[in-house]
């Protein structure tokens, strides 16, 4: 049976700290490990953070909206903000091999996302961004 | 995230306590830029007792490894867990930061240089 949880964030960074724990709440007793709820957490805090710093002009900011559904074997990520355009998707990875002097300080946030995760899926409907994230769950204690 | 420094003669030892993420990374960036601007070289990070780490965190930490540098200074890190030392690992960053287990190990690989 699937289990599902929703949420409504704020645009404050804040958010993502309680976000986390009403997750881990909810993940830990369908009995989901802690390095998959872990890579969950840190791929909604680089997606709400992005949102956050860069989707909204200053004036009006609607809340995130962040759907969870939980089947057998597979975690389902749905992220909805009605920001400007953009497809995470569509974004190059940073060079991981650089030395230190010539790596750029940004871009890493998406790679973590895309490494962590199995699937990443963006849709823009309706003037809102959706980004759909799947991770495998292997097995269920 | 709570933030508290020591000093091993002129090794400076930082210690982080919580969550490493866009909401704490400006005060540990002030933290990391004090005691580089105050000429220290060697910084030791304490990550016993951090549980979480995002790229707004790996991002302050190569700013102040990329400032060592230019200053032939050096920054290990220890006691990381092993979802944060996953984290290091996707994003390349362990060529950048040696890891050692335990505080004694980073400390004497500091004092070898």
């Amino acid at each position: 049976m699937n289990q599902t949880i929703h949420f409504e964030i704020a645009n404050d960074l804040a958010e993502i700290e309680r976000l986390h724990e009403e997750f881990s709440a909810f993940a830990a007793p369908l009995g989901i490990g802690d390095k998959i709820i872990f890579q969950i957490n840190l791929s909604l805090d680089e997606i709400i953070t992005n949102i956050i710093h860069y989707a909204y002009s200053d004036a009006e900011k609607p809340p995130i909206t962040v759907n969870i559904t939980v089947s057998v074997n597979e975690a389902t990520i749905e992220i909805i903000d009605f920001g400007r355009p953009f497809n995470p998707v569509d974004v190059d990875p940073p060079d991981l091999e650089a030395p230190v002097e010539q790596r750029p300080v940004g871009g890493l946030g998406l790679h973590l996302v895309k490494s962590m995760m199995d699937a990443i899926d963006y849709r823009r409907i309706d003037n809102a961004n959706h980004l759909i994230l799947n991770k495998h769950i292997p097995e269920r204690k | 995230m709570n933030l508290s420094t020591t000093f091993h003669e002129d090794i400076v030892e930082i210690i982080l306590n919580g969550r490493l993420d866009a909401a704490s990374s400006p005060a540990v960036q002030d933290a990391l830029n004090e005691q580089i601007d105050a000429g220290h070289t060697k910084i030791v990070l304490d990550f016993s007792k951090m549980d979480y780490i995002s790229s707004s965190g790996l991002r302050v930490l190569l700013m102040a490894v990329k400032a060592l540098k230019a200053k032939d200074g050096r920054m290990l890190i220890y006691g990381a867990n092993e979802h944060v030392q996953e984290v290091f690992n996707l994003a390349g960053f362990l060529p950048y930061f040696p890891m050692y287990a335990q505080q004694r190990e980073a400390l004497d690989a500091l004092k070898k240089e």
